[in-house]
């Protein structure tokens, strides 16, 4: 499979009263927007926009992959549902330097980059809770 | 205004990269225009700020590749087919399409929800959306689960056919709240009888010139008192201008797999159509005001004029040269 994923957190204006919770149903830094089959023909937009990236995981079925479009359910802790409850940890000690490296390029000079399925499960990670800031716990 | 296509070797490959790719800010508006396939992840339009009359997000199907648009659209069965761009998903916990902000038009395409891991809609309005609309889409729940089909939050829809064809029938076909309007839909059930047609959590959604039928219930809960002009097998029906008591079979093509209505349907010029809605689903012009009929689709007798669709595509073609 191929995923196509956010590097850029997404936000509202800072200025507005809600932008927290419309953040929170935004994607962020990590999140996976959309999943296709190996080898599929990705446009010049989505290969060139620096918000993206895209990963090949070759042996990743559709059922895992699909695991990375679920919503943060009512189940977790969060006092404020996310829009995906896992998301790529790409800020943690697990990308080695060449992916660090890739993540930073927003020329975008290599448009896709393979991982191993392997790599692909120690990113995903189960999104942080989000605390509502209305709520004194 | 920033347009977009949408499908293989388009813009963007799937709607939800599309509405990732429009800002969290709106300044313009913006239009994500869906090619003739069938895409199988759905999409939800959530987290933007700034929507307003002028500044508004817009999923449709690009010209010509709706199924409104399919040059067989009047002889086919009116049901999900492939003749048109179209949306068919088992999303896990959340429905195939979301519309969680206000200004966002949905128009054009076929929606079908597959399957019933952890079961939501095929649509789902959330939050309170009194400005976003569906609009001209076949909406369809192919699968035995009880989910409503369409969840409505102080919305519109107009022109949509909406059918279960589950072994279990659905909760609601359309389940809205008291601002949302149901006007000129079709909300039907196929096989065994079961469910509610439109349901309603809170007294006061208008449902009006709709076409219901196969529900255990058809109507359940207060409707606003602008309701009317609706058809069903039910005993009963809100509003006044109601044809009630009305038998399935004599509806429609087929009761099971086509939901264009038949010669001699009770539904026929029982509608009242609204003018700011003057075509059916298909986008064929409705008869006016009480001339209209109650559903998604609007009868034309063999033989009769009717406004072709190429006649519509030049008409739309003239007006928007007249507006730019």
């Amino acid at each position: 499979m191929e995923l196509l994923f956010r590097v850029k957190d997404k936000r509202n204006p800072i200025t507005l009263a809600d932008a927290f919770y419309l953040d929170a149903r935004l994607l962020q830094r990590g999140d996976i927007v959309c999943l296709m089959p190996d080898g599929h023909p990705w446009s010049d937009i989505e290969k060139s926009n620096p918000d993206w990236r895209i990963f090949s995981v070759s042996t990743l079925d559709q059922a895992e992959g699909d695991t990375m479009l679920t919503p943060e359910l009512s189940s977790t802790a969060s006092q404020v549902l996310q829009r995906r409850g896992f998301q790529l940890n790409l800020d943690g000690p697990v990308p080695p330097p060449n992916l660090i490296a890739w993540l930073a390029d927003d020329s975008r000079t290599q448009p896709i980059f393979s991982i191993s399925i392997g790599l692909f499960r120690a990113l995903k990670i189960a999104r942080p809770v989000l605390n509502d800031p209305a709520v004194i716990t | 205004m920033t347009t977009n296509t949408i499908g293989t070797g388009k813009d963007y490959t799937t709607p939800q990269a599309w509405e990732d790719a429009v800002p969290a800010s709106l300044a313009t508006f913006y239009e994500g225009l869906c090619f003739n396939q069938e895409f199988t992840a759905g999409v939800i339009i959530a987290g933007h700020s700034g929507g307003s009359a002028t500044n508004y997000i817009k999923l449709t199907a690009s010209s010509g590749e709706s199924f409104q648009d399919h040059a067989n659209v009047r002889t086919s069965a009116f049901v999900y087919n492939t003749q048109g761009a179209r949306i068919a998903a088992n999303t896990f916990a959340e429905a195939v399409v979301v519309i969680d902000n206000d200004y966002v038009y949905v128009e054009r395409l076929q929606i079908n929800r597959t399957g019933n891991s952890y079961d939501t809609a095929a649509v789902r309005f959330s939050g309170g959306r009194p400005n976003s609309r569906i609009k001209d889409c076949v909406i369809a729940k192919t699968y035995s689960g009880t989910g409503s089909i369409l969840a409505l939050y102080d919305s519109l829809a107009v022109n949509c056919l909406v059918y279960d064809t589950g072994a279990t029938a659905t909760n609601a076909g359309i389940y809205s709240d008291d601002a949302s309007t149901i006007q000129n839909c079709t909300v039907v059930r196929s096989g065994s009888v079961g469910g509610t047609g439109l349901s309603n959590g809170y007294a006061g959604p208008v449902a009006k010139s709709c076409a219901v039928f196969g529900w255990t219930t058809a109507f359940s809960g207060t409707f606003g008192a602008s309701s009317g002009y609706n058809c069903t097998n039910s005993a009963t029906a809100p509003g006044s201008n109601n044809q009630v008591s009305k038998t399935f079979a004599n509806q429609f093509e087929s009761t099971t797999a086509d939901y264009r209505l038949k010669s001699g349907a009770d539904c026929i010029g029982t509608g009242n159509t609204d003018s700011g809605h003057p075509n059916d689903a298909t986008a064929t012009v409705r008869g006016v005001g009480t001339a209209g009929d109650s559903g998604a689709w609007e009868y034309v007798a063999s033989g009769a004029a009717f406004m072709p669709r190429q006649q519509y595509l030049k008409n739309q073609a003239v007006n928007r040269a007249s507006r730019y």
